[in-house]
Order: C-alpha cells, then structure tokens, then sequence
C-alpha cells in the first residue's frame, strides 16, 4: 500500500507494509530513529510520537492507519523549532540520563503544551503517566517541564 | 488464506462492502485504536492479517443527543469520552471511566468500541456503560443494524454476540434525568496506568432527597460485569446519607463473597470492594452538593 501522510511537516509518499507497526515505519523505512522501541505494548511510552498533534504510542499504530495523518517525532520539532526550549529545560533539570525515554518524554511534553500551555504540577504528571523513565526518578523531568521557556 | 491487506472504510456504505468480504475469512481483524490488537498480534505472533481500520469512519467518532439518547460511535476515543460535556451532564460515570483507563497515549488512541468488544473482564468502560442502561448497535453486511443491551452483548472473556459479518457502530445511552448521578471508580496494582483489579459503576436518581432508582454494577471480578442487585434493591426509598453507605459496603463484601467463593483473590477484593463503594458513594454526595 502507498502511504501518503506528512511527516514531520513533509508530505510523504511511501510504498510499506500497512500492517506493519508505525515504530517499525518510522525507524525503519524513514530513519527516524528517535522514536524507540521499549515495550512494544503501549506501556512505556518510549516510542511516542505525534499523531495529528496527540501523544500516541507508535507501537500500537498500524502504518496504514497514517494515511492522511499527519506525524511528528523529535527530529521533526527540531526542525519546526519547537524542540530547543524543552531541551535546554531537560538538560538544565538533569532530566536526562540514559536517555532512552528522553524522546518521549519531550513528545508528551509538547502535546500537553499544545493542549494546556501553563499547566499544573499534577497536569504534568498526568501528561507524563505513559512515559517511563528508570534513571532519574521523575523528579528531574517535572521540573524540566516546569521550567520550559517560551 | 494469509493475506496482508488493509482497508481503511470512510464510510457505513465502505464499511458495509468490508463485512461482505469478512464474513468469511478468519483472519480479517477490525483495528481502531490498536492498543489491544497489538499486544494480542505480538503475543500470539499475529504475523499476516487483513486488517479494518476504523479509525478514518468519522461517522463513528461523534457523540450527539439523538432524541431521548446519547449516541456513542464505536471509534470515539477515550480523550474524547472523558471531554465530552454532554457525557459529563448525562452520563458522568462513563467519562470518569474513560479518564481511568490506560495513559494519555492510550487514552488518545484506545476506542469505548474497542474496550466493549475486546470484552476484557477488567474493561472500565463496561461497568460504568452497564450503569447508564446502554445498548449496543452493529451493522451486518446487508446493510441492517440491530440492537442489544450491552450486559447481554457480552458473554465472558474476549466473547461476545457478535457475528462474523457485524460491526459494532454505536453505544447507546438513554439521557439523564434531572436529578439522576453516576459515578465510577477503580482500584488497581498503582493509582494511574493500570489495570483493574475491581471497578464500580453506580447510577443513581433521586426524588425529594430520596433513592428512586439506583443501578449498581462491579467489573474486573467475575468473567462478566456483576449487577449488584441487593446493593440497588437496598437503596430503594432511602436518603444518601452515613447509615446508608455502611450497610452498602457491608453488602458488597457480601457480593463478592457470593461471587467468588473460592477464588484467593476473594479476601483482597471483599476488603478492596468498600474502597470502591466509598469513593463512588462520596462522588455522588459532591456532585449533589454542587448542583
């Protein structure tokens, strides 16, 4: 199937699998490897990305369901401009250790920006209760958030 | 036959023509928002499948009065259920449901369709949709569509009446009542991101202060939703007040007792079900407090 969808802010056409997982379509078949795969059953929250400006789990999206959608991952906020303020946060936090989560986390955090661009300690944690992190204890990530420039 | 193909419906019409090639094959798969379809294709190494993609049915995304109901379609997501103004006035229960469920990437994705068909004995959604006396709607591949209460609908685990040449398309509600409250609550292994281990679902209508209706179901305890007959039959003519609640959570021990006699889980869950019974009995008492 020829999946036409923009991606990361481009209009794609590409011949794929549409059973395949989005994960795998990202990663594989476009190179965008910011989005991680953890769990793989929408738990961990590592491969989330931006699905017509959501927080979704690309592991529980089939590539086909894309079509006419439109998806954004990490490298594609880079190249918006909307990644350096919530990165410069994480990194000035210590929010980032191994860094496995970290795309993630940013993903859930720019979709809660969009929906709620002041939001509460609990709204955040709220934001974030699908992105797992195993190194820094959370606390460092909230504040990160907090402290995001405009 | 192992295929691979995918069709992505627009249309009831589109939808229609699908159900005519799927009534006979095994391996076709309706995928909305694939939060349980992709756990199951990665358990039981699902490899090759001809998916239905329901997600592009607008049709199926709307929730509107439509005279003395609520109508549901099957593709509303979790986000939109728990957002929904009209089910907040008219059917609270099942957007604090929907708010339980899962993280807010499943919540942006996993459908009240999907909950209800996958027919997962834990399913929030069940319950509290049980509560409001909902129906369920499917279409079959001539174009029909018939309805059934949502408590028949389901027959166990991962069962329910459901023909291999239907879809579910809508969840309907009947339309609150003036001075009807409902409520939902849930108790899992950590308070967010889980799953249930028991929920609660309550309906209840007053006139002058006192119970005239009252409908209570539990989830996540047997195979099915359980009503909780004694519990609403005690209700009856009563004022929602301290005496009341004891004598409630009383009888839902007494519930799970006769539910689950011999299962372990009985001595967690008869403790368990007084939290539920509480939080959803105090739910009540502030919403009337506000209005």
């Amino acid at each position: 199937m020829i999946i036409n969808a923009v991606i990361n802010g481009e209009a794609v056409e590409k011949e794929c699998n549409p059973n395949k997982r989005l994960v795998e379509f990202l990663r594989d078949d476009m190179g965008l490897v910011s989005v991680k795969e953890g769990c793989g059953e929408g738990e961990c929250g590592s491969c989330t990305v931006l699905l017509d400006k959501e927080a979704v789990t690309s592991c529980t999206v089939l590539a086909g369901q894309i079509n006419g959608r439109e998806v954004t991952t990490v490298e594609g906020l880079d190249v918006m401009g909307e990644l350096k303020p919530v990165m410069e946060s994480f990194v000035k936090a210590g929010a980032v250790q191994c860094g496995y989560c970290t795309p993630g986390m940013i993903i859930s955090t720019i979709a809660l920006r969009y929906k709620n661009p002041n939001p509460t300690e609990d709204e955040i944690k709220r934001a974030l209760e699908g992105n797992l992190c195993r190194c820094t204890g959370y606390n460092k990530i909230i504040e990160a958030v907090k402290k995001i420039e405009r | 036959m192992r295929s691979n193909a995918f069709y992505a419906p627009e249309t009831i019409q589109e939808l229609i023509e699908v159900l005519e090639l799927k009534k006979d094959n095994r391996d076709f798969y309706f995928i909305a928002g694939a939060t349980d379809f992709a756990i199951n294709a990665k358990k039981h190494e699902i490899m090759d499948y001809t998916a239905i993609d329901l997600t592009h049915m607008d049709e199926l995304k709307r929730i509107e009065k439509v005279g003395d109901c609520i109508e549901i379609g099957a593709a509303v997501t979790m986000t939109r259920l728990e957002e929904s103004n009209i089910l907040k006035d008219h059917g609270n229960a099942l957007a604090e449901a929907a708010g339980r469920v899962g993280s807010t990437q499943i919540r942006n994705r996993a459908t009240i369709g999907g909950n209800i068909a996958n027919a997962s004995q834990c399913a929030d959604t069940v319950p509290a949709s049980c509560a409001l006396g909902a129906t369920v709607i499917l279409l079959d591949s001539e174009g029909k569509q018939r309805e059934l209460p949502l408590e028949e609908f389901i027959l166990g685990i991962g069962h329910t009446q459901i023909k291999s040449n239907e879809v579910l398309v809508k969840i309907r509600i009947p339309n609150g009542r003036k001075m009807a409250y409902s409520s939902f609550s849930k108790v899992g292994s950590r308070k967010n991101v889980t799953i249930s281990k028991i929920n609660c679902a309550v309906r209840i209508v007053f006139e002058d202060n006192y119970v005239a209706e009252a409908t209570m179901y539990f989830g996540s305890i047997g195979s099915k939703v359980i009503k909780a007959v004694a519990m609403e039959k005690h209700c009856i003519g009563r004022a929602w007040d301290e005496k009341l609640l004891a004598e409630l959570l009383e009888l839902g021990s007494l519930q799970i007792d006769q539910a689950i006699p011999t299962r372990s889980s009985r001595h967690y869950k008869r403790i368990a079900v007084k939290g539920v019974i509480s939080d959803v009995f105090n739910d009540i008492v502030s919403q009337r407090g506000v209005i």
